[in-house]
């Protein structure tokens, strides 16, 4: 079996697993742990995309 | 050259040339050094926690973290395996070669048990020519840095030094 995913799904799927781990030992009460994970989620997000268009746009 | 010049310091009701400083000082830096905690403290739940990804957390009762690190470090080892990553050895040559080859090698060995299972069970990918293969490669090292990562957090818990 091999998984063919796009770069954009393989992405995702690494920001979410680095999401949840960093959450957990990032902050020290679970309501910290949340907010931090989603937060770097976003953040994933938001460079994945960005850098995306970046390299869209500047290949002409 | 600055260190052989004379600087004259009070060290014990002596004065002593700068270069001389080692006895005067390494007391008082030993003193200011936090002292390492008992081994017996943290081995278990650090080796729990690097052949079983959260096994440091369980053992530790901290079952919701220790569940959570588990899929999410075994679940990228797994995607990586499905998306055919390769496994690194500890090849040596040049610096490049040798920092890549090695720290990949050591990035897949922290994921523990998974390693050595999909190791025993015959996993030996060469290389592919192929994005979702080279990502594949970057999940499987990536896996064993955020158990890394886990095993930090279980000693830190272990120690006292977080709540």
């Amino acid at each position: 079996m091999f998984l063919q995913l796009s770069h954009l799904q393989a992405a995702l799927l690494f920001a979410l697993f680095t999401s949840i781990v960093l959450g957990v030992v990032g902050r020290n009460t679970d309501r910290d742990r949340v907010r931090y994970g989603l937060y770097v989620f976003g953040y994933f997000v938001v460079v994945i995309v960005g850098l995306g268009w970046l390299m869209y746009l500047g290949h002409g | 050259m600055w260190y052989f010049q004379e600087r004259h310091i009070e060290g014990g009701g002596r004065s002593l040339p700068g270069w001389a400083l080692q006895p005067a000082v390494v007391p008082i830096m030993a003193e200011q050094k936090k002292p390492s905690k008992p081994l017996s403290e943290w081995a278990v739940p650090v080796l729990l926690g690097w052949l079983l990804p959260g096994g440091g957390h369980f053992y530790l009762k901290r079952w919701n973290h220790g569940a959570l690190l588990l899929f999410a470090v075994a679940g990228m080892f797994i995607f990586g395996l499905l998306m055919r990553g390769r496994m690194f050895e500890p090849v040596t040559g040049d610096l490049f070669t040798t920092v890549v080859n090695v720290g990949g090698y050591i990035g897949d060995l922290a994921t523990g048990t998974l390693y050595f299972l999909a190791r025993w069970l015959g996993y030996d990918q060469p290389q592919l020519a192929s994005a979702v293969a080279d990502y594949g490669t970057k999940f499987l090292v990536c896996a064993g840095l955020l158990n890394i990562l886990a095993m930090v957090d279980a000693y830190e818990i272990a120690t006292g030094e977080k709540p």
